[in-house]
């Protein structure tokens, strides 16, 4: 208690009153008048009794000293006061300031930024009660490799009952659902809901903002915080309001809090309904039984996750053999940690976002080492200062310390320059995000973490280029300082070191940046397999009309027809996902051959129309295309790719052979009926084996279709005449999106052109920071070599010569710089190659521009101090020492 | 100053409090003659280790400082016990006192307990 006490009283004693000080002053002098009165009362005469009394009251100036020590925290105070010096420093030089922070605050603005979204997407834990105690159940598919995370709601149900590991459990899912009626007026946009047992909120530990969370089977909704302020403007009697999906009216109850937006990261939910209302809210939902949900656990307090999963998994077994549920392999049941969500877009995204933030580690690496050049070229400048101090008594450590202390304060100018431009490249890299395939909508509001992040990565930052450039400058000759005699070797090699250095960084981001680059071109030009020119893609749904089988598929015939007729209209036609699109993956085994282990009979599948192959200009090599002929009564078959032709059977005239679909019943065959050519299908990347079947052939799983439309030339009317057309054909017809299959490949490219951006604007960068440190290098280097300059040029050596040698030293240090940075770049292949198309990660070509930009730059960079050094006047030069 | 031992660390304060417990109000330099006259002339007060000492009983809160007038009419920062410092004293007196009697009890000769 006495201790805190006096804590705080030196707390406050830190910023020091000037008024205790006088004080002291004053307690001193009448100390000091006591004993003077004491002395003359004992018989000294008063020169004496002053005399005697200043002798024992000793050094006044000590007395305060130490009383000061014991006033605040005297290390403190020196900090604070090294602090203001540096802050002093600063404004002193404006101009080196200003190129100090503007580089450095590139560098640490760029790092903030890739922060920030991969902190949101890749590191946050959801804002829900301990996140830690979460888990997810997921099954290994083995056939697609990948965790599958859906369970049928019975299973769920069951699992719920019977397991004992768990504090509660929690179904839930999401999907997108236009016309949802809102506060009045129909949504025109999808909106994400979510549809989860009514304990959903409860297990995660989340306490609505507002109201409450639903009962199991209520006509009820919690909707988010975004909802309510886009679809309600934050209207504060929203609860008791409805909303309206498929014919149902829900009741509001409740609003979730501002931060939690449901466990899928980069997804928010808009609303939240209860799982057991969806069959009837929801347009083409199955009955409760079968609804997919995802099951997410929390951990009773002391169950590890390895004992809830032995139990889980003998439950699941166990249910899976009572009601023979579509649970395919048992032992696969997995609890995976929730903690921090699932997330597709995470798996896209993670990856490009550690290669990013390495690329931003670069660029501010490279800035590091360009200010602490500019430190060693200004340490020149202060060696008198540095050297009358140390001559002074000041310690090598108190040197060094305000030498630190000078760049932690650049440092952090730097940082909080940074901030905006970190809120600016934030803002950029969220657009590039939602512009993508996965609609990444993330919450980026600059927060406390990235504050810290800043704030830490500032401070690493100053110490990191500081301390050699501190202990270089303080470790000086001071006799041959104080003479006025030119600088020890020290300096000068290290900020050769740090050229280098940078030369080498600069190349492994050009490196990089020129792979990213052409992958992105390559992607875009290269031959998809069908024709990219004039085609549109309309994504339909029917399932609205309430027609399913055959009624379904002659209202596509129809659509397709009429579409097929309409002005500038080349040739229309279907298919069940169509280009661009994930397929969907069909399972197969090959009646009388030698089958392969069964992950490797996965292939990408799309029910197809009849003429779909030639609207899309995807060639037929052999066989024969799909007909009218082809329908449920006729016999199955299909269409290969040569991928699949080569994989299955090592050649492609595979025309005649028979395979077996395994959601077909058994015994149903298809016949191989015709080959094509590979194509881009689902993604740009994709050459995969792939199946085209009649879609009249597979009626059970018919349901949206993509309508391919290939138009004669640039229309802009098409899309409103083919809208009107198709309502026109069924009322009941939604069209969800119609886009030009270019624009949709340059959507698909988000990441891709993300990276290769962000690369190409970081090597852009790191250029010039090292030319910039290769000019104030080369301007320092042949400013040291005037004088030898200046005896060659006077002894006959013309100036083009004298040119030459600066310049060849420059070289020397790009090559140098490159003999550096090309191993580095070797090994960071490695981590880009899985991102890269059509371009080798060690590609040649790529390596080679990059030197050569690079030492380009470096003789431009030092051209000018050459020039400089080779036309200065001889006999000046000869005197300059 | 030959012949006279600096205060041992640790007990300025408590005879800077136990002073003051005695004399009532007291300055820095009345409470200096104070402990050098009470320990026969044995001991010196370094003024160096005294302000620091009295400012850090001070921001404990054992102490007070206010301004006054000595007695031969004299300025002077008067410092005296609070509550809180007289608490200090005993408890502090005490301990010492048994911190002593301990030691006194090795260091006397031959006897046996």
């Amino acid at each position: 208690m006495r201790k805190l006490r006096a804590f705080f009283a030196r707390l406050g004693g830190v910023v020091g009153s000037r008024r205790r000080e006088r004080e002291l002053a004053e307690e001193l002098e009448s100390h000091l008048r006591l004993h003077i009165d004491d002395n003359l009362r004992a018989g000294m005469s008063p020169t004496e009794a002053r005399r005697q009394a200043l002798i024992r009251l000793g050094g006044v100036e000590a007395v305060k000293e130490s009383w000061r020590d014991q006033r605040g925290f005297p290390a403190l105070e020196r900090l604070g006061r090294d602090f203001l010096h540096a802050i002093r420093m600063a404004r002193r030089n404006p101009g080196f300031t200003a190129v100090a922070v503007t580089s450095l605050a590139l560098g640490i603005g760029a790092n903030t930024a890739i922060f920030s979204v991969t902190d949101a997407l890749l590191l946050k834990t959801l804002p829900v009660e301990k996140p830690e105690h979460l888990v997810v159940f997921a099954g290994w598919d083995d056939a697609i490799h990948q965790w599958m995370y859906f369970f049928e709601y019975r299973e769920f149900d069951e699992l719920r009952r019977r397991t004992r590991s768990f504090a509660g459990m929690a179904a839930t899912w999401a999907v997108d659902r236009s016309g949802v009626l809102a506060n009045g007026r129909v949504d025109e946009g999808p909106a994400h809901i979510g549809i989860v047992s009514a304990n959903y909120f409860a297990v995660l530990g989340v306490a609505p903002a507002m109201g409450r969370s639903f009962g199991e089977g209520e006509a009820a909704a919690v909707i988010s915080y975004g909802y309510w302020r886009r679809r309600f403007s934050l209207a504060p009697d929203v609860l008791g309001r409805t909303v309206g999906m498929n014919g149902r009216v829900l009741t509001i109850v409740g609003v979730a809090p501002r931060r939690f937006t449901g466990d899928m990261v980069g997804q928010p939910v808009d609303l939240w309904i209860p799982v057991t209302m969806a069959p009837q809210a929801l347009a083409r939902w199955p009955s409760l039984e079968n609804s997919s949900v995802r099951v997410i656990g929390r951990l009773k307090p002391g169950v590890a996750a390895k004992q809830a999963e032995a139990e889980a998994r003998a439950v699941y077994r166990q249910i899976a053999r009572e009601i023979g549920s579509a649970a395919e392999s048992p032992d696969g049941l997995a609890l995976l940690p929730e903690a921090r969500g699932i997330s597709r877009p995470r798996e896209h995204f993670e990856r490009p976002l550690v290669i990013l933030t390495i690329v931003a580690g670069l660029v501010l690496l490279i800035a590091c080492a360009n200010v602490a050049n500019l430190l060693l070229a200004r340490s020149e400048a202060r060696r008198r200062e540095i050297a009358v101090r140390l001559a002074l008594g000041a310690g090598r450590a108190r040197v060094v310390r305000q030498l630190l202390m000078e760049s932690v304060v650049l440092a952090l100018l730097a940082g909080a320059a940074g901030l905006p431009l970190a809120q600016w490249g934030t803002s950029g890299l969220a657009r590039l995000a939602r512009a993508g395939p996965w609609a990444v909508d993330l919450n980026l509001a600059p927060d406390a973490r990235m504050l810290a992040y800043t704030a830490g990565l500032s401070l690493l930052t100053g110490l990191l280029f500081g301390l050699a450039p501190a202990l270089a400058a303080s470790r000086v000759a001071l006799h041959a300082v104080i003479k006025g005699a030119p600088d020890g070797p020290v300096g000068f090699r290290l900020s050769k070191l740090l050229v280098v250095a940078q030369v080498g960084l600069s190349l492994v981001l050009l490196i990089g940046a020129g792979l990213f680059v052409r992958t992105l071109d390559n992607l875009k030009s290269q031959d998809l397999g069908f024709d990219r020119e004039h085609l549109l893609l309309v994504r339909t749904d029917a399932g609205l009309s309430g027609r399913k089988g055959e009624a379904l598929a002659e209202l596509y015939a129809e659509a397709v027809e009429r579409v097929g007729h309409l002005a500038g209209v080349r040739s229309a036609s279907a298919a069940g996902s169509g280009v661009m699109r994930p397929a969907a993956f069909a399972s197969l085994t090959a009646p009388g051959t030698v089958t392969p282990p069964a992950a490797e009979w996965v292939v990408g599948a799309d029910q197809i129309a009849p003429r779909y192959l030639p609207t899309l200009g995807i060639r037929l090599l052999a066989g024969r295309d799909v007909t009218d002929r082809d329908t449920a009564a006729s016999p199955g078959v299909a269409i290969v790719n040569e991928a699949m032709a080569r994989r299955f059977y090592g050649r492609t005239d595979v025309v005649g052979r028979r395979l077996h679909w395994d959601g077909d019943p058994p015994g149903s065959e298809m016949e191989i009926v015709g080959v094509v050519r590979d194509a881009a299908y689902g993604t740009l990347r994709d050459r995969g084996p792939m199946m085209y079947v009649p879609y009249r052939q597979n009626l059970q799983i018919l349901g949206s279709m993509c309508l391919a439309v290939r138009t004669s030339g640039e229309d802009p009317g098409i899309a409103a005449r083919i809208r009107q057309e198709l309502r026109a054909v069924a009322p009941g017809l939604q069209i969800s999106g119609m886009d030009w299959v270019e624009d949709a490949m340059d959507q698909s490219l988000a990441i891709e052109r993300m990276v290769a951006w962000i690369a190409g604007l970081f090597g852009g960068l790191a250029l010039l920071l090292a030319c910039l440190g290769l000019y104030g290098t080369m301007s320092y280097v042949a400013a040291r070599r005037t004088h030898e300059i200046g005896i060659r040029v006077s002894l006959g050596a013309t100036p083009m010569q004298a040119i030459r040698m600066v310049l060849g030293d420059a070289l020397t240090l790009g090559l140098a710089g490159i003999a550096v940075g090309v191993p580095v770049a070797l090994a960071g292949s490695r981590l880009v190659s899985g991102l890269l198309f059509g371009v080798g990660a060690a590609d040649a070509a790529t390596l080679a521009e990059a030197a050569v930009l690079l030492l380009a730059v470096v003789g431009a960079a030092a051209w000018l101090p050459a020039w400089r050094a080779a036309t200065v006047d001889a006999a000046s030069a000869l005197r300059s020492e | 100053m030959p012949g006279k031992a600096d205060v041992w660390q640790g007990t300025l304060a408590l005879m800077i409090l136990k002073t003051l417990e005695v004399l009532g109000p007291l300055h820095g330099y009345g409470i200096a003659r104070r402990i050098e006259q009470t320990s026969g002339g044995l001991l010196s007060v370094n003024y160096g280790t005294l302000y620091p000492a009295l400012l850090k009983l001070e921001q404990e809160g054992s102490i007070a400082g206010v301004w006054g007038v000595s007695e031969n009419h004299r300025k002077a920062r008067f410092y005296k016990l609070t509550r809180a410092g007289r608490r200090q004293v005993d408890k502090e007196a005490r301990q010492w006192e048994q911190a002593t009697g301990i030691m006194s009890r090795f260091l006397a000769p031959g006897e046996r307990p």
